[in-house]
């Protein structure tokens, strides 16, 4: 696939406006795995357990901290919960899991924010593709208060549907990355699709980042 | 500089015509017929691009390997800025400027035919510009832009040059220009000017276009 991010060109220090965005919103929303039956009456559900985590690096690419579902604050990160389930009647437009990063009170040792999200492995669920849906989305919100509805209007910095074959055989992904650079905060997407699920994923991604700054 | 230019002034004259052509939109030469032997064309894209208040401009180009049914050879069949080379040398990029403030050419983009597949009949050369709608920039602030064709990769003395075009800035909200392109007629390549727009600044993507082509291409940024 082709890609043609470029990456490094949205300043968050100022929008264009000149107003501050200090608030960067990581939320994702998906779906149950649902099966139907005879005359579309649902036969089963499978749960779907997605992790959004977000992995702070220092300035020579040292692993500071990561924020994940058991570990949900660090200064300026806030984790607002797990969700192990996903939607379970069709697509509610609410984001199931949000991270909030108020760039202003990330510590001072932090030069590097990373974006990730992989599937938690169960026996049932493996890769992106067999699940129906998945909306990611990472913004700026016009209170800087998180919204939760997807069709609340934000500034989007970066947008990934996954419910497509394109991604099929993956379950993880490296979205962006907010980093500092002259005394500024920039973003940039990246969409870099692995293999690394499960707890020990978010472990094997603090590793991985470090080749990507 | 010690250059033999030939005996008289008139005979300067007759060698320059004879050597560069100046084509205008839709004109075309028979490279086979101009270059007879050489198999290397380099098409050096230029443009100026400052704009009045302020704001950088970045000009991507990019060249796409087309079948006879119009659409890329392969979903990954583009010379662009991230990937430099095509083909394993069949189509070279020289990578991105991203101000337009360089002297000369501002990109180039080199075409091996004897490279080249046997089923490509056509490479466009197109150029984008980068986050277009989000900048608000079209080619109507774009000025100069011009294609110089080059025969071989590095050569840039009068007698290397082929052609010349001059865009005419006749496409002014777009976002997207094919510049040129390389087609093969009757087992000969040939070489057109053609000033195409792929679509208006405020209104199309640049993904979108290239998934015009048959590409596939990632779904962020929509730039």
């Amino acid at each position: 696939m082709i890609n043609l991010s470029k990456g490094g060109r949205i300043n968050l220090s100022k929008d264009e406006s000149g107003n501050s965005l200090d608030k960067i919103f990581f939320g994702s929303n998906w779906g149950m795995i649902v099966e139907r039956g005879l005359f579309g009456i649902s036969k089963s559900k499978t749960k779907v357990d997605l992790d959004s985590s977000v992995i702070l690096l220092g300035e020579q690419g040292n692993l500071i901290e990561t924020v994940y579902f058991g570990h949900k604050d660090e200064p300026g990160i806030h984790h607002y919960g797990d969700d192990r389930i996903g939607d379970a009647n069709g697509d509610d437009g609410m984001d199931n899991e949000t991270i909030e990063v108020t760039l202003s009170k990330v510590s001072a040792s932090v030069h590097h924010v990373f974006f990730v999200l992989n599937i938690y492995n169960t026996d049932k669920v493996q890769k992106f593709d067999e699940i129906p849906y998945i909306g990611i989305r990472i913004y700026t919100s016009p209170n800087n208060k998180p919204k939760q509805r997807i069709s609340d209007p934000v500034d989007i910095l970066a947008k990934f549907n996954l419910n497509n074959t394109e991604f099929k055989d993956k379950s993880s992904v490296i979205l962006g990355e907010a980093y500092r650079r002259n005394g500024e905060w920039k973003f940039k997407a990246i969409g870099d699709f692995g293999n690394f699920s499960g707890y020990t994923g978010i472990s094997e991604m603090e590793s991985y980042v470090k080749n990507l700054i | 500089m010690g250059k033999d230019f030939g005996p008289s002034p008139f005979f300067l004259i007759t060698k320059f015509y004879k050597q560069m052509i100046q084509l205008s939109k839709g004109g075309n030469i028979n490279l086979a017929k101009e270059a007879a032997g050489i198999t290397v064309f380099r098409m050096g894209l230029a443009w100026d691009a400052n704009a009045a208040g302020g704001g950088d401009f970045d000009l991507d180009a990019a060249a796409i390997p087309l079948k006879e049914d119009g659409k890329a050879v392969g979903p990954e069949a583009i010379c662009f800025y991230h990937q430099l080379d095509w083909g394993n040398g069949a189509i070279k990029h020289s990578g991105d400027e991203r101000t337009g403030a360089a002297a000369g050419d501002d990109e180039t983009i080199t075409i091996d035919t004897a490279k080249l597949p046997a089923e490509v009949a056509k490479v466009v050369v197109l150029v984008n510009i980068h986050d277009a709608k989000n900048r608000q920039q079209n080619f109507g602030m774009v000025h100069n832009a011009k294609v110089t064709l080059y025969k071989g990769a590095e050569g840039v003395a009068e007698s290397d040059i082929l052609a010349k075009y001059d865009l005419e800035e006749d496409a002014s909200m777009s976002r997207c220009l094919i510049f040129c392109e390389l087609y093969k007629k009757d087992g000969e390549w040939k070489f057109k000017a053609i000033n195409e727009s792929k679509g208006s600044f405020n209104d199309v993507i640049y993904r979108d276009i290239l998934r015009g082509y048959g590409l596939d291409v990632n779904n962020t940024p929509a730039i």
